[in-house]
């Protein structure tokens, strides 16, 4: 008999005092009904990326060197035709409005550009003139065009798309900053023409659809979870009350484990809003055993008998199987990412709150279920082990195993093939308008995300001198050289404007210039010079990555002392994450594996363990082929991780069963048989009732937790493959018997 | 009888008080929230810029001042509007001050009312011509809001042009 580290004792202790364990029950429920107001959305988009890493400190000190007091909202503006007089008139009514808000700093626009004084047509004149004329209008325009010294695009090129950068002061962002959005929007309506559709971008707007996509999703995925888990629930037991016993108690586990996230204090994120409809499957899938075993026993006659009967046999192995995945989740933890942290902890907790609530809630509505044993009816005929399975265990042990290497193989090339990647954009809802008006920044303004590159202008490199300047207009060419397209500003930028490009601008010159962009361009306090870039952000596309790294470059190479900002955090954060959670799940198949052959004392079911609960895993790595363009990013080595999880579950509960069938003195095949038919049918239901329940991720809008679903659901069916094939196949191999 | 007494000095601090504080109506009517649009420039010489303001004008009955205070917005920067015009005794003259929207001071205003219109003047010498610019503003009450223009010269030679012409409503 195996032990579940004292969570088995938990249905003996529950059935000695069914009154107890109801008032416990009903005490969680309560505690978490009460709860609930208190679950918070996390809206700060930073944290997904930023760790306890180097760089990331490096860049939280920049911030705060910086001590930028304004955050920006971009409001990008866009017609089906080329902007008309009436158009253009209409978004400087909108930029004047805006400018006029106490809570706005300032305000970038197409009307507050300005020739520079080197322009023979319009020195120094601004570009929109008061009386807006077509013909005046257009020569204009097609002059600043010409011009080499834009400091930002903001108008396209087709002229059908512009944007206005509203600077909002930091002091007086409060919790109306919603309100306020949505009055830029409302009221940029009321000014607009028809022809203008406007769309808010940039971190603010960003947080609010954040937190609007993860509220929908709690609810639309855990309703839909719910009803796809009642019904599969429904078909295998074809009983009302027997689909209740099952479906009750999961649905109560999946509830309590919410007051996890309350316990601790920890938001709902993109990444740990999958896990209430995880622990939903998860609680499921252990109830299932539960009933499943509780309505085919035949020893006992009398129902409290059964019942003590079923929680001896199968609560352990739900126990241990509680342990592992709580294992794999906290393995997670090794990452040194605050989201993922959080994301490992309340998958532990509540996988093993979840467990005891589904032990106690089972005990106590059993007497209430159907009294009447089913024997092999426990499950419909169709929840069945195919004879085939039997039949190729075996008679083809052999050949399984070795097309399984074979398959390993492949796979584990196919996988060498993908590639590390961490997109941003994809941590908002999809349809998020937010994400929408990214795209297009990103496509035809250069991007919104900033990037500073430091110049040390301390001694004899002052700007003051000749060396100093000559250096930083070096360094201005080697990054105009690898990225031609991409916006940049900085104090040579400004010399050109002003028509001197070989020398400092002076104090009277810069005082033309606004003093919020001078003084990220310049700091006497810290003697260093940036330049200040528009880049997309870095794994937007393999072209934007290129030119992310080959600005660095140029930079590093060029004299500048760093370079940072919020795409180099995520440049190099994502692919570090991406290592850290490969750890965290090979740490957790070791601990996982190594434990199960502690609990069963069979060391070498250790070894008999490795390939069909890795050979899944390195089938769905390489899938990403298939559902990810080959780009394997973060929220994969998650789902990879939650499904070894999920998946050494059925080897559990197969080695499990076979192990108490040869205890009872079976013979090894007969045992393997008859466990591959009993604990087949359970992990058959399982698989399917898992599947189905994560189905409803795919209703989410976040793309990430679609991959997610998608990829654990893929893990799982082939885990259950290789359960039913590869393991019993080893186990049968003479070298591995006890 | 002591009491009669009571009543008529009573009466006479009433009359006098009143007649400390009369409130000059015209300028009063400028007085509340405002939006302003049009345009303004800082020389005669240079460019249009198109502006709008908004303004909160307020009276005050025992001072006869008009204080202007609010923000104007040209495309890509914001600058301060506030002044203040206050009833001379002689009730058809007007006094006050023009302040910088940088901050750095203010100007002295001395003007007249002419029909539905203050007129007044001024002299300021801005820091990036470093010449003084004499000016005249207008406060020009019309039915359903007022209008704020302005005219100067730069120096005694200069040509006189309009600075800015502003049509506020509520």
């Amino acid at each position: 008999m195996i032990n579940g580290f004292g969570l088995d004792r938990v249905g003996l202790l529950a059935a000695r005092h069914p009154r107890w364990s109801a008032a416990l029950i009903i005490f969680l429920i309560m505690a978490t009904v009460f709860g609930l107001p208190k679950l918070r959305f996390d809206n700060d988009l930073d944290r997904t990326f930023l760790s306890y890493s180097q760089i990331s400190e490096d860049y939280l000190q920049f911030r705060k060197k910086l001590d930028s007091k304004t955050e920006d909202i971009i409001i990008l503006a866009q017609s089906k035709e080329p902007f008309t007089i009436a158009d253009y008139a209409a978004m400087r009514s909108l930029s004047l409005e805006l400018q006029l808000d106490e809570r706005v700093k300032f305000v970038l626009s197409p009307f507050s550009m300005r020739f520079p004084q080197t322009n023979k047509d319009y020195p120094g004149e601004a570009v929109f003139l008061v009386n807006l004329n077509k013909q005046e209008l257009d020569s204009r325009l097609s002059s600043i065009r010409n011009s080499k010294h834009e400091f930002r695009r903001v108008i396209s090129e087709d002229m059908k798309s512009a944007i206005i950068v509203v600077a909002i002061d930091r002091s007086k962002i409060t919790s109306g900053i919603e309100s306020f959005v949505k009055k830029i929007v409302t009221g940029s309506r009321e000014l607009n023409t028809k022809n203008i559709h406007y769309t808010v971008a940039g971190k603010l707007p960003a947080a609010i659809d954040l937190v609007r996509g993860l509220q929908h999703d709690l609810v639309a995925l855990n309703l839909l979870g719910n009803v796809f888990a009642t019904l599969i629930t429904l078909l295998i037991f074809r009983n009302l009350r027997n689909a209740a016993l099952a479906v009750v108690p999961a649905i109560l586990g999946a509830f309590v484990s919410l007051s996890v996230y309350i316990w601790f204090d920890y938001p709902i994120t993109v990444i740990n809003n999958v896990i209430p409809v995880l622990i939903l499957v998860l609680a499921l899938a252990d109830s299932i055993h539960l009933t499943l075993h509780f309505k085919s026993d035949l020893s006992q006659k009398a129902a409290a008998d059964r019942l003590i009967h079923t929680i001896k046999e199968i609560s352990p192995a739900c126990g241990l199987t509680t342990i592992t995945t709580a294992i794999a989740f906290a393995a997670i933890a090794i990452s040194d990412n605050g989201q993922l942290v959080e994301f490992a902890v309340l998958g532990a907790a509540s996988v093993i709150l979840s467990h005891i609530v589904v032990v106690l809630t089972f005990v106590v509505l059993a007497p209430y279920a159907d009294s009447t044993p089913r024997g092999e009816r426990g499950a419909p005929r169709w929840v069945q082990v195919p004879p085939l399975v039997r039949s190729l265990v075996f008679n083809r042990s052999k050949y399984i195993i070795i097309s399984s290497l074979i398959v390993a193989v492949l796979s584990a090339w196919g996988y060498s093939r993908a590639e590390a990647w961490f997109s941003f954009d994809r941590s908002l809802p999809e349809s998020s308008d937010v994400l929408m008006a990214n795209k297009i920044l990103q496509e035809q303004f250069g991007g919104i995300y900033r990037m500073w590159i430091e110049l040390d202008t301390s001694g004899e490199n002052a700007l003051t001198t000749q060396q100093g300047w000559k250096r930083l207009i070096e360094l201005n060419r080697a990054i105009e050289a690898v990225a031609p397209d991409t916006p940049a500003v900085s104090l040579v930028s400004i010399a050109r404007w002003v028509g001197t490009p070989e020398k400092l601008p002076t104090s009277n010159e810069l005082k033309r210039i606004p003093g919020y962009l001078t003084d990220q361009l310049y700091s006497e306090k810290d003697k260093v010079a940036r330049i200040v870039l528009s880049v997309p952000e870095p794994m937007h596309s393999s072209a934007t990555l290129k030119t992310h790294d080959a600005i660095v470059k140029a930079a590093l190479s060029s004299g500048a002392n760093t370079v940072t900002g919020l795409p180099v955090v995520v440049r190099h954060e994502s692919i570090s994450l991406i290592n850290q959670l490969g750890s965290g799940l090979l740490l957790a198949c070791f601990i996982a594996i190594i434990l199960i052959g502690i609990v069963f004392r069979w060391y070498k079911l250790v070894l008999i363990l490795i390939l069909p609960n890795v050979l899944p895993l390195i089938i769905t790595a390489c899938s990403v082929h298939l559902f990810n363009n080959g780009k394997f990013d973060p929220i994969a080595v998650l789902a990879l991780t939650v499904a070894f999880g999920i998946a050494v579950d059925d080897s559990i509960h197969l080695v499990n069963r076979y192990c108490l069938l040869v205890r009872k003195g079976q013979s090894f095949d007969q045992a393997l048989s008859v466990a591959i038919d009993q604990a087949g049918r359970a992990m058959i239901a399982t698989t399917l009732l898992i599947s189905m329940g994560m189905l409803a991720s795919l209703i989410s809008d976040f793309s990430t937790v679609r991959l997610f679903g998608k990829m654990l659901t893929l893990a799982l069916v082939i885990a259950l493959i290789c359960d039913l094939l590869l393991l019993p196949a080893l186990l049968r191999q003479k070298v591995f018997q006890r | 009888m002591k009491h009669r007494w009571f009543v008529y000095s009573f009466a006479l601090v009433l009359q006098l008080t009143s007649g400390q504080a009369q409130a000059d109506e015209f300028l009063k009517s400028f007085a509340g929230n405002w939006t302003g649009s049009g345009w303004a420039r800082s020389l005669p010489d240079a460019s249009r810029e198109i502006v709008r303001c908004k303004v909160r004008n307020i009276y005050s009955v025992s001072t006869s001042t008009l204080s202007l205070t609010g923000r104007c917005a040209t495309p890509g920067k914001n600058s301060l509007l506030r002044a203040t015009i206050r009833t001379r005794s002689e009730s058809s003259t007007y006094s006050g001050r023009l302040y910088d929207p940088e901050g750095s001071g203010s100007t002295e205003l001395i003007g007249r009312r002419k029909g539905s219109s203050v007129i007044l003047q001024f002299r300021v010498r801005p820091k990036k011509t470093g010449q003084t610019l004499a000016g005249t503003m207008f406060l020009h009450k019309k039915k359903h809001g007022f209008r704020l223009s302005s005219t100067g010269k730069v120096g005694d030679t200069g040509k006189l042009g309009a600075l800015s012409n502003i049509d506020f409503r509520r």
